[in-house]
């Protein structure tokens, strides 16, 4: 038995080139399997990430989705707005650590324009938690001062100090443009890989000016109130679209959750970011599973390109078997054989496609986050790609049985004849 | 897994090495009987060769004499043991202990080198090892010992076996064929791949050799102008019952 074994290796070693395409396609079918799979649970963990520290976003009574959509992706427009005293009133709420209060409405270029406080940039949080930096600049101070997200600086080739017209509305070409007040760019974000990159951050109170002299739409005829003339009126804005809420206890999340829907003043809702974003991803999910119908195709073919590999050399190898008939080897060797070396071609194969993606995801991690804002994962397999390697692992050895029982019947059939 | 050591080698006082008795074989699929043949004995140390054209049954034939196949109906036995009655891994054992075996052409795995090609039946058989340490001094010594009387000089012994020429690897087999000196050697028209004076010289070389050994030879061509070199020529179509020119085997 032993010398049998010491020929398999010798004999595979001697088609050793034939072999090692087996070896590769097998690699490369576990190596696509296993990074889209990553690829595809990172992409859901970064969406189910793009907002994290923030308990409750709060807003005018709508759906759950809906609210997440334009508070945390600026996609829609709010129906209805909330007053700002309601912001006051959750402020002051005990168990409530701090309020970001969000204003959208408005777009530069199709980019979603946010008004927000200082305490955005404080306590917005994305991912494992990691906290807004700034790429160049620094937060706006003066009015018409505006943060760009790294998509919106780099679509739009804007640097420190240019100038910027924003418009009313969202999404029509043809939007009225606040020509009369111009921003300026005093900071450039990082890249986050959330829908931050795609936005163009100004204050609340630059939302207010800019709107000062408007009424419907559109700019009062024959009214207009000088960019340096605003800072004599109340900025205090009347509503906000939304509130980013942030509590003293986790643990208190619900509570606050009813205090909101039973809000006295006006109709308002709190939603947990999470959940809502887990139910938003059910929707626009397709996508993924597409990816994972993609690589398991790409898997079955390279496994028919290992059996066709196998069979092909099989023939070849009719001479060979029928002189280990001779020499004493019985049909199941020569199956045992042959399903040995698929075995070892299946194996060799998975391992180096698992070591492909552990060692290239982390060397392309870098380029992935700043080209696409895709954080790659370093963590250590999950059940369900530890569970595609098993199946890559388990398909290519069965596939190899096929070539292993074709050799089976060979030499039960073929005798001792040589001449193929 | 496959112990070699439980097949003795019966003592062959019996008078034939080699006897089919009534063998009738026919291949699956296939309509007809291949092989329908009454009786064929080959003594200890007897040299004989089975002539008939292509498509009679010839490699069938030694394919059932090697207990590769066994027959439908009928016996063949080798040292007085029915290949029958023996268990596929036994069968498989069995063979490699006491017969050697030379095809017509690619007789040598090619990724193993010329004594390595040599040595082989001693390292899958005990008998063979046993046999090959009794008369020389060990399983190399006589792996060398065989290669010389066929001819071939010491520095292509360690070459890969695809590396020497038709002539040169048909004696390398001869050579593996006896090496732990079986019972019997059975050959499957070694000498259709050389020309003329290659063909001679092989056969001067193998006969010198399994007379030597003491081996019984079994010898299948096509080729009648080298029956005379054997003590007893058969004519297989004439032997089997089966035989129809327009069958391939």
């Amino acid at each position: 038995m032993k010398t049998f074994l010491r020929l398999a290796a010798r004999s595979a070693w001697n088609r050793r080139f034939v072999l090692s395409l087996a070896v590769l396609s097998i690699a490369l079918s576990t190596f696509l399997l296993v990074g889209i799979e990553r690829i595809r649970s990172d992409v859901h963990e970064n969406f189910a990430q793009s907002v994290s520290g923030t308990d409750l976003i709060v807003g005018a009574r709508t759906g759950p989705v809906q609210l997440v959509l334009y508070a945390v992706f600026h996609i829609g427009a709010a129906t209805n707005n909330m007053r700002w005293t309601s912001v006051e009133a959750l402020s002051a709420d005990p168990a409530v650590a701090w309020t970001v209060p969000i204003s959208l409405g408005d777009s530069h270029q199709g980019f979603p324009v946010l008004g927000t406080t200082p305490a955005y940039f404080e306590h917005f949080r994305y991912g494992d938690g990691q906290p807004l930096v700034f790429r160049a600049g620094k937060l706006f101070d003066g009015l018409f001062e505006a943060v760009l997200g790294a998509d919106v600086a780099d679509a739009l080739g804007y640097r420190l100090g240019d100038h910027i017209v924003l418009s009313h509305g969202i999404g029509n070409p043809n939007l009225p443009q606040h020509t009369d007040k111009p921003f300026v760019v005093t900071g450039i974000l990082a890249r986050t890989g959330t829908p931050v990159d795609r936005t163009v951050h100004v204050s609340l109170a630059a939302i207010e000016a800019i709107h000062l002299d408007w009424q419907g739409g559109a700019p009062i005829a024959g009214f207009a109130i000088p960019a340096d003339m605003v800072r004599k009126f109340d900025l205090t804005p009347k509503t906000v679209t939304a509130v980013l809420v942030g509590l003293k206890n986790r643990a208190a999340v619900f509570a606050m959750q009813r205090r909101v829907a039973g809000f006295k003043e006006e109709p308002l809702m709190g939603v947990l970011p999470g959940v809502a974003l887990d139910e938003l991803w059910q929707v626009i999910g397709i996508g993924e599973r597409a990816l994972l119908v993609i690589s398991t195709l790409v898997a079955a073919v390279s496994l028919a390109g290992l059996v066709a590999v196998v069979l092909a050399s099989l023939n070849e190898r009719r001479r060979e078997l029928a002189i280990l008939r001779a020499l004493g080897a019985g049909p199941r060797h020569i199956l045992l054989l042959l399903a040995l070396e698929g075995a070892l071609i299946a194996t060799t194969g998975t391992v180096i496609g698992v070591v492909a993606v552990a060692v290239l995801l982390p060397a392309i991690g870098p380029l992935v986050l700043t080209r696409y804002g895709l954080a790659l994962s370093l963590s250590a397999p999950t059940p369900t790609q530890q569970l595609l390697v098993a199946a890559v692992l388990g398909a290519g050895w069965v596939a190899s049985l096929i070539p292993a029982y074709r050799a089976y019947r060979y030499s039960l059939i073929d005798g001792l004849t040589s001449q193929v | 897994m496959v112990t070699m050591t439980n097949i003795d080698s019966p003592q062959s006082a019996g008078r034939h090495v080699l006897e089919a008795c009534g063998v009738r074989f026919r291949w699956p699929r296939s309509p007809a009987n291949c092989i329908d043949l009454e009786s064929l004995q080959v003594a200890p140390g007897e040299h004989v060769f089975i002539h008939g054209p292509s498509g009679c049954g010839k490699s069938t034939l030694l394919s059932l004499l090697a207990g590769v196949i066994v027959p439908q109906s009928g016996s063949v036995r080798l040292l007085e043991r029915s290949w029958s009655a023996l268990s596929t891994w036994d069968r498989d054992a069995y063979r490699v202990a006491h017969v050697g075996f030379i095809f017509q052409q690619f007789n040598l795995l090619p990724y193993l080198s010329v004594l390595e090609n040599v040595e082989l039946p001693c390292r899958l058989s005990r008998v063979r090892a046993a046999n090959a340490q009794a008369n020389g001094s060990s399983t190399r010594g006589q792996a060398e010992e065989l290669l010389l009387e066929m001819q071939l000089e010491r520095e292509v012994w360690n070459r890969p076996a695809s590396m020497l020429s038709v002539g040169q690897q048909q004696r390398v087999a001869a050579a593996r064929a006896l090496i732990g000196l079986p019972e019997v050697v059975l050959a499957d028209e070694p000498t259709s791949s050389l020309d003329e004076d290659r063909r001679n010289a092989f056969l001067d070389l193998l006969l010198r050799v399994c007379t030597a050994a003491h081996s019984a030879l079994v010898f299948v061509s096509h080729d009648l102008r080298i029956a005379e070199r054997f003590q007893r020529l058969l004519e297989l179509p004439a032997l089997n019952r089966a035989a129809a020119p327009e069958r391939v085997a």
